[in-house]
């Protein structure tokens, strides 16, 4: 049977038509019919038939797929599901949707997880789904959900687990402080759990406070293991099969995509991103935005468990962050040493974790706060040159340095150090992170205008301080920000320019006063403005499509 | 040919109303392929078996000749929700009946008939022997128009109508259980449209 090109025409036009039909939306017939305007009659048949088929609601055919599914609403019969019985909706996530069920044979509750069938396009999918789930079946520990079934009904790929009644971590965050104590003793249950299926071989990837599942007893349970590898793809990120995983739980291994440097330590990562929520009430790295979370996540140090949450004791605190560490050569060796820590900790005993020294602490503390750390290295950095070369010329020149111009120098710096702790600090609280953004752009644009005044003016080469502004304010990711910085350089630039043309013309000496130099340097302050804030566009046009694919 | 013999479903109404019980036959007749339709679909779609759908068409039938004198509505719309209500209680009971069935097997799954015929399967013969089906439909409104057009077809076209639009099957799932492939799946729909198209064209 083989389709003539005209074939697959028509056949994408029904096929599109009758997608959105069934799906509830509106079909645009007119541009449908601009294609083959001799399918009107075709369409109109589709219309028809869709107003015999049986109202979709309830419709279980392939659950979470079909539109108006919306799962067992209460007092509806029972769904048979093979050996099952479907009893109601509990839960829906990325892969597909949970019920609870009954076992009719046994007679006994458990949770079924029905996969997405675009989960498993390709039947190298579903082989290795099958593995997976089968591999976690024979994992059976107290604080693991069991898996009791893996199959496959009517096309329909499920895996059928122990069900347990409670709430998930996530839940309980949500409704309450929890406690220290609480905190330590949960955390080193769950570590002895992950440590046992990492001697199964089996390594999680996606532990967070929604997998793991607190019963009657408060007793935690870590639930939907090593399945996400399945969901992943082998090397890079693509469309269809993007990172697997929530970001703020996310070890930086399997954020960058390096599926070959998951293990488990990548749990241990996730296991501190979790003890980090529960002592301070939010993940090491949340933002609004994934692909920022991300960035975070790759880069950056997160904030002192100690600054969030001033009770929580420091021993603690080094615990979590040895956790987090950037390299996973950093982190505790095993799940089970972590456990041993926490346990430790719980005891009073002796840590197996150290402190940081200072270099340690000195390199994190600069990831922590990169825009302040830059700041200062950048300061620093020209006063060390500033007094270099000044020296230098003594030496060389026999030109005695200018104390007056050099106090007023270091004052400056000084001031514009002080201002960016200052900023630092308020950019630091949430409130006042976006303001304080621009408040630090302006002041850093103002000072920049002062030691050019206290300086040459235009005649120093030190005007490359404002394309430095410029393309220093678009690692804030923000094209609105790189527009005000770019104006402000402009306007700064400008200021210069009337300096150097009447308030200090003495400053024109030796030096080309022909207006072309500032037309150019103008220019080229915008152009720099464009490029910049051009690609901070096409980075958060990619972010966005990454937050598409990461519900 | 005039309009007592090809009449319109008010009209029957009408008329089995007044006690005709030639026109209330002709009546319930004209629906019974629609009704076998939409009974194979709605309990298809709950089981995802294959189910034998006649006994529910007739229970319905049934169900229906006994209430009729409750049935309020004139038009060809209201009549054939009415059928579809009560077929939707006895669907239910249906899918309860099937489920206490597999409990006592131990969850095992249970077509009630397995054929590739789809006639076997509770999609009934169209209606009337009597004249073609495109005459004694021709003023009747589209849903069983279209049903019994879809009757007049050959079983694999059927087949794949039910499944991808009265099922809203994808065609993957189309494929599997008609156990070919995608692509042969989607155009033996593409031809069954035409040909349903032309069926129906023949009549106006």
């Amino acid at each position: 049977m083989s389709a003539s090109p005209d074939d697959q025409e028509v056949l994408s036009v029904l096929d599109d038509y009758l997608a959105r039909l069934q799906a509830g939306e509106a079909a645009d017939r007119g541009t449908l019919l601009r294609r083959r305007p001799e399918l009107a009659a075709a369409l109109d048949l589709l219309d028809a038939l869709e107003s015999v088929a049986p109202p979709p609601a309830g419709d279980p055919a392939v659950p979470g797929t079909e539109p108006g599914d919306s799962g067992l609403a209460p007092g509806e019969v029972p769904r048979p599901f093979g050996q099952y019985e479907l009893l109601s909706e509990i839960g829906r996530g990325g892969m597909g949707v949970v019920y609870k069920a009954r076992q009719i044979g046994l007679d006994r509750i458990v949770a079924i997880k029905m996969i997405l069938a675009s989960h498993l396009a390709s039947s190298e999918h579903v082989r290795r789904f099958q593995a997976e789930a089968r591999a976690a079946a024979r994992v059976e520990h107290s604080n693991i959900v069991h898996i009791h079934d893996v199959g496959q009904i009517h096309g329909q790929h499920y895996f059928a687990m122990e069900y347990v009644e409670g709430e998930s971590l996530a839940e309980r965050i949500a409704r309450e402080t929890v406690d220290l104590d609480t905190a330590v003793r949960l955390l080193a249950t769950v570590a002895r759990a992950v440590d046992h299926l990492h001697q199964q071989g089996i390594v999680h990837r996606d532990l967070k406070p929604l997998n793991i599942l607190l019963d009657s007893t408060a007793q935690p349970h870590v639930t939907d293991f090593g399945l996400a590898k399945v969901f992943t793809p082998d090397s890079e990120i693509t469309a269809t099969g993007v990172i697997a995983g929530s970001p703020p739980y996310m070890a930086p291994e399997q954020a960058a995509g390096r599926n070959a440097d998951v293990g488990p330590a990548t749990d241990v990562y996730s296991l501190g991103a979790i003890l980090y929520e529960l002592l301070t009430g939010r993940p090491p790295f949340r933002r609004e935005n994934p692909l920022d979370t991300l960035m975070d996540v790759l880069g950056r140090e997160p904030m002192l468990p100690r600054r969030l949450n001033p009770r929580v004791p420091r021993g603690l605190e080094l615990i979590c962050l040895k956790c987090l560490a950037k390299s996973p050569g950093d982190r505790y060796s095993s799940a089970g040493a972590l456990a041993d820590d926490l346990e430790r900790f719980a005891r009073g005993e002796a840590l197996e974790v150290r402190p940081p020294h200072l270099g340690q602490r000195l390199w994190s503390w600069t990831r922590r706060q990169p825009a302040l750390a830059s700041r200062f290295a950048a300061l620093g950095l020209f006063y060390v040159a500033f007094v270099a070369v000044d020296t230098l010329k003594y030496l060389l020149r026999q030109i005695p340095p200018d104390g007056q111009f050099h106090g007023r120098i270091a004052v400056l710096l000084g001031i514009w150090a002080t201002v960016s702790i200052v900023c630092q600090r308020l950019h630091d609280s949430q409130r006042w992170s976006i303001p304080a953004r621009f408040v630090w752009g302006t002041l850093d644009s103002l000072l920049l205008l002062a030691v050019l005044r206290a300086a040459d003016g235009l005649a120093s080469p030190l005007v490359v301080g404002y394309p430095l502004l410029i393309v220093a304010s678009g690692l804030w990711f923000r094209v609105r920000f790189v527009w005000f910085m770019t104006l402000l350089s402009l306007i700064s630039y400008v200021i210069l320019m009337i300096d150097f043309h009447y308030w200090r013309p003495q400053l024109q000496q030796g030096f080309d006063t022909d207006p072309d130099r500032h037309v150019i340097n103008l220019i080229a302050l915008v152009l720099l403005g464009l490029a910049v804030a051009y690609l901070v566009h096409r980075l958060r046009t990619l972010s966005s499509f990454y937050r598409r694919q990461v519900p | 040919m005039d309009d007592t013999e090809r009449p319109k479903v008010s009209e029957l109404i009408e008329r089995a109303r007044r006690g005709d019980v030639e026109g209330r036959e002709r009546l319930f007749g004209l629906c019974r392929t629609y009704l076998g339709y939409v009974a194979r679909c709605q309990v298809e779609s709950w089981l995802r078996v294959k189910v034998d759908a006649s006994d529910l068409v007739q229970q319905t039938l049934l169900e229906a000749h006994r209430d009729f004198s409750g049935f309020q509505g004139t038009c060809e719309k209201e009549w054939l929700a009415w059928l579809r209500k009560i077929l939707a209680h006895n669907a239910a009971d249906f899918v309860r009946r099937y489920h206490g069935t597999a409990k006592r097997q131990a969850g095992r799954e249970v077509p009630f008939r397995d054929s590739a015929d789809s006639r076997s399967r509770g999609v009934p013969e169209p209606a009337a022997p009597v004249g073609t089906p495109s005459q004694e439909f021709l003023r009747l409104d589209t849903e069983l128009r279209v049903t019994a057009a879809l009757a007049g077809l050959p079983p694999d076209y059927q087949e794949v109508i039910v499944l991808r639009n009265l099922q809203r099957l994808p065609f993957n799932d189309v494929a599997e259980r008609m156990h070919r492939s995608r692509p042969a799946v989607q155009m033996l729909w593409m031809r069954a449209i035409k040909k349903l198209q032309q069926a129906l064209g023949d009549d106006q």
